[in-house]
């Protein structure tokens, strides 16, 4: 056996057989005893006498068996039981204290875990694709307008892949909805077109046979489908010959060439077929819909990605003024694109989950000091008897780490319970929330958080325990070594737990009033009582515009003739339904401008909708039954537009021009009437300026039905899948929802924000006032003696209260002035999360000031009134 | 002839010394020093045996149990490799404590 074991194996033996250890010394001993009472007796000695002699020799026997045994150098650890031992006797004593002490510590690390598990999952943990540093995504984005980024045409992103020198390769793809019939029920599937160099773009490898390549999609060959494995397994049973199997897609038939593993999320997607473009296509600028990821060259930074396609922007604007001029191509690295809007959110609850943690420590020192303040007569006695005070520290560190251990074990299993929950909720506000886990890299975090928790409170009672006068605190709980009126290093905890609760009820309140404000916003339709159910028509039998319009019109009738219905109709693309459409248009008498033609939403409605969905017509009319595919093209606009155009109202009877976006229409439409504007993308947004076009004269294949009801929506829920289904039993139904539902579904992130940070902020107050109210109450029952001799002096019982509110007072006051500081400070920070109200909105400001302040003061004013009410003898009495 | 304490932190370079040669359990080492120092060196017989574990748990002795001359069963110790180096380390700092000593306890 090498020279490093051997000790070991010795000193572990000696650890866990000490028995055996202890009888084999007392079997040496005897045989030493044995031994020496015979040489005793060969020295002529009686036998009595060789024996107690050898015995006196020999010495204390357990003395030596203890001096044995702490040669195997195990004794610390046999203190340490002795102090966890003697801790948990200690906390078993007082449940109450130790039982809230772990759930307020488990809660607060258990959060804070949580979020770091969040960031860890998005943030930090790289993207699942090959070198994903090297990823980049671009955009398109108009530099006149303060409109946000874009995507690429067809014809930049052609641009880009034929010029660039910057990127190894460049891919593009587009959600595309399909649907999926065939053998069961037909369901609307989430697909994808994609360029096939995408997959090995990225370096995704399939599940089961190929994934796309650039020769898919070429004229002549196959149609081709790539699936996903969430489809796979649900759909086809996780056949394992799928690969070459046949399926039908929106009427159309594809191979499936392989399965894709799950957590590709470009695009999240059930299925993806290769995007290709026709030469026209190709042609077309105005259409910024294809998202575009590439891969830098070896040794290229982003700058240089930057400035070449910049220089390709310019090159587009230059060959192409009509549709480029004002549009440059920005690019950012993939990862930012995907995570960046996660990043602000994220920080924020982190910092909430953070300061429930503070407060929860804070709290717990408290108590811990309280605590070891009510033992000081028992340290005192310890450290009387001998107990060094690096060992009565050590016996406090103790106790707080049983405590934190516990804590700690709720909050890592907390943690765990909270990523499973944050990984499988619907969160589209939250990118890659699937790849949240508990991993080790959580539980490294957690316990590091738990052991910087348990040395944080070890300091202040340590450094108490250190500064014990033993012979005063033995004699009497003298009165100056607890009497303090001004703020001292002890009163950090509390005023620490004010400011951060009072941050967080400013935060909290900031974002409920931007929900409030959110929520109460006019949205210019009005959601109650309508339900709205998508249908999208494939196959060939829709191949003619004008069967989609009558499919529609005949549901359109059928629906209306529902019992309870008060209006119905249909839209191609409602308000925050998700969908839009953008249409360039010209109106008469103007031309194309240097940033190219204006550019609005567009929207296929059938006569009845504004009626249906509550939108008031300002001017002219709505659509009528006359308005057929055989009459005059007509359309509407909303007053956004209407303003921008036609300041002076004179908008009905003019005439405009849809371009190439919704079919080759260039004919001159007549506007007939202005409707008022909606919010369509979310709630908090200006109303964009749209355009309105008759569904009879411009069919689209997938549309929103829209029921007003008289009673419960829910209730015709059932009734109206009846009547589609009779009208052809082949055709997807999504998003059966009512509007009410789809707006609160625009609002769930801010909802979920402000809920958290309310939360965070409500636990936070009640152990912040409850900090309080135990500092009034513990200072006071230290100073009853001080108090008797006033009010033995003649101070009145409310010259009294006054006195100790005073005290109580400057903590809480000394905690406000901080948190407000703090929250002035933090106000830029959550301003992008605002809506409708300023970062330093002075109600919300003084609300939360006076809510803390007076639930504080009355934390402070129960105790005072009960030391005042207290006897004065008795109080003299009591030490 | 009176007899003197052994030194603080001397008993283990004497265990380790007396079991170079040859094995012994700790009664032949307690009557060992006796013999080996002429009677002048008591040891607490006490002290001997913590002393030898601590030796064993650092790796410089090896113990076994084995019958003894007089057919008792007595534990043994011998010295390891890791031990013979101690002792060539004990007896070096020791020579130079002695002489050291020497020199001070001879100046004029």
């Amino acid at each position: 056996m090498s020279g490093f074991f051997r000790p070991l194996r010795v000193r572990l033996h000696a650890l866990f057989r000490r028995g055996a250890v202890d009888r084999e010394l007392e079997e040496e001993l005897q045989h030493h005893l044995e031994l020496e009472t015979e040489r005793n007796l060969t020295r002529g000695m009686s036998a009595e006498e060789a024996r107690n002699r050898a015995q006196r020799d020999l010495g204390n026997a357990l003395g030596h068996r203890e001096a044995a045994w702490e040669a195997y150098g195990w004794s610390w650890l046999e203190q340490l039981g002795q102090d966890i031992r003697y801790g948990v006797r200690v906390l078993a004593r007082n449940p109450a204290f130790s039982i809230v002490t772990i759930l307020i510590l488990g809660i607060g690390i258990g959060a804070t875990t949580t979020m770091f598990a969040a960031i860890h999952g998005i943030l930090i943990r790289p993207l699942p694709y090959r070198n994903p540093d090297r990823l980049v995504a671009l955009g398109e984005r108009n530099t006149d307008a303060r409109s946000a980024r874009s995507g690429m045409s067809a014809g930049a992103f052609a641009a880009v892949a034929e010029r660039t020198r910057t990127l190894d390769d460049v891919a593009a793809y587009r959600p595309w909805g399909f649907d999926l019939s065939g053998t069961e029920s037909p369901e609307r599937v989430h697909g994808a077109r994609a360029s096939g160099n995408l997959f090995s773009l990225l370096g995704v490898r399939p599940l089961v046979g190929r994934t796309l390549t650039s020769d898919d999609g070429l004229p002549e060959t196959p149609k081709v489908v790539l699936l996903s494995e969430e489809l796979w397994r649900r759909r086809f049973g996780s056949a394992p010959r799928i690969a070459g199997a046949s399926i039908l897609l929106s009427g159309e038939r594809y191979v499936v060439v392989g399965v894709l593993r799950r957590g590709f999320a470009l695009p999240e997607a059930d299925l993806w077929v290769p995007l290709t473009f026709a030469p026209y296509e190709l042609d077309q600028r105005g259409d910024r819909s294809l998202s575009v990821i590439g891969r830098l060259k070896d040794g290229v930074n982003l700058d240089a990605v930057q400035s070449e396609m910049k220089t390709i922007g310019h090159a587009l604007e230059r060959d192409y003024p009509k549709s480029n001029s004002g549009w440059s191509v920005t690019t950012r690295s993939l990862r930012e694109e995907i995570t960046g809007t996660a990043r602000m959110p994220l920080g924020l609850f982190f910092a909430a989950a953070l300061g429930v943690l503070l407060v929860a420590c804070a709290n717990a020192t408290n108590l811990f000091l309280a605590r070891s303040a009510a033992r000081r007569r028992e340290m005192a006695l310890c450290a009387a008897l001998g107990a060094s005070s690096f060992r009565l520290t050590r016996r406090l560190a103790t106790e707080s780490f049983l405590i934190v251990a516990a804590a700690g074990v709720l909050g890592l299993w907390l943690a765990v319970a909270g990523s499973i929950a944050l990984a499988h909720l619907d969160l589209t506000w939250l990118p890659r929330n699937a790849e949240i886990r508990a991993e080790p890299a959580v539980f490294a975090f957690g316990i590091a958080i738990a052991l910087v928790t348990a040395v944080g409170l070890t300091v202040l009672p340590a450094r108490d325990a250190a500064r014990l006068n033993v012979g005063a605190t033995i004699r009497v709980d003298a009165l100056q070594s607890t009497v303090r009126g001004r703020i001292s290093t002890r009163d950090v905890p509390v005023i620490a737990q004010i400011a951060v609760a009072l941050l967080l009820l400013v935060g909290g309140g900031l974002l409920l009033r931007s929900f409030v404000q959110a929520e109460s916003v006019d949205l210019g339709f009005s959601p109650h009582r309508v339900l709205s159910i998508s249908i999208s028509l494939s196959g060939p039998q829709y191949s003619n515009p004008k069967r989609i319009a009558a499919f529609f019109e005949e549901l359109r009738t059928s629906s209306a003739a529902l019992p309870g219905v008060h209006a119905s109709a249909l839209g191609s693309h409602p308000p925050l339904s998700g969908a839009m459409l953008s249409a360039d248009f010209l109106p008469q008498d103007s031309s194309i401008g240097p940033s190219g033609p204006p550019m609005a939403h567009l929207v296929s409605v059938t006569p009845g909708y504004f009626e249906t969905m509550g939108i008031p017509v300002r001017k002219g009319r709505a659509f009528q039954e006359r308005d057929r595919a055989d009459r005059a093209p007509v359309v509407l606009i909303d007053e956004t537009l209407a303003r921008r155009f036609w300041p002076r109202g004179d908008a009905v009877g003019r005439r405009l021009r849809l371009g190439a976006t919704i079919g080759a229409d260039s004919s001159w439409r007549e506007i007939v009437g202005v409707v008022g504007s909606v919010r369509s993308i979310r709630p908090e947004r200006d109303p964009e300026p749209t355009l309105y076009v008759a569904h009879a004269q411009n069919p689209w294949p997938t549309m929103d039905l829209l029921i007003r009801t008289t009673g419960d929506p829910e209730q015709l829920r059932k009734a109206v899948i009846a009547a589609v289904r009779a009208l052809d039993p082949q055709q997807p139904i999504t998003n059966v929802r009512s509007l009410d539902e789809v707006v609160a579904r625009t609002l769930a992130p801010r909802r979920i924000q402000m809920l958290l940070i309310l939360g965070s902020a409500a636990v936070v107050f009640l152990l912040a006032v409850v900090s309080v109210y135990g500092m009034m109450a513990y200072t006071l029952a230290q100073r009853t003696r001080e108090l008797g001799i006033r009010v033995a002096l003649g101070a009145t019982r409310n010259e009294l209260i006054r006195y100790c509110l005073r005290q109580g007072l400057a903590r809480v006051g000394a905690g406000v002035l901080a948190g407000s500081a703090a929250a002035v400070a933090a106000g830029g920070f959550l301003r992008s999360l605002l809506f409708g109200i300023a970062p330093w909105d002075p109600i919300t400001f003084a609300s939360a000031v006076l809510l803390l302040g007076s639930v504080a003061l009355l934390a402070c004013y129960l105790p005072a009134a009960r030391a005042a009410r207290a006897d004065p003898l008795t109080a003299l009495r009591l030490e | 002839m009176a007899k003197t304490e052994i030194l603080q932190g001397t008993l283990d370079m004497i265990v380790l010394r007396l079991l170079r040669s040859e094995p012994a359990n700790g009664w032949e080492l307690t009557r060992a020093i006796q013999t080996a120092s002429r009677g002048v060196l008591d040891v607490n017989y006490g002290s001997l045996y913590p002393a030898l574990r601590r030796l064993e748990a650092k790796g410089w002795l090896h113990a076994w149990w084995q019958p003894s001359d007089n057919n008792r069963r007595a534990r043994y110790y011998q010295l390891t490799a890791a031990g013979r180096k101690r002792l060539e380390v004990e007896r070096a700092e020791w020579e130079r404590f002695s002489t050291a000593m020497r020199l001070i306890l001879e100046v004029d």
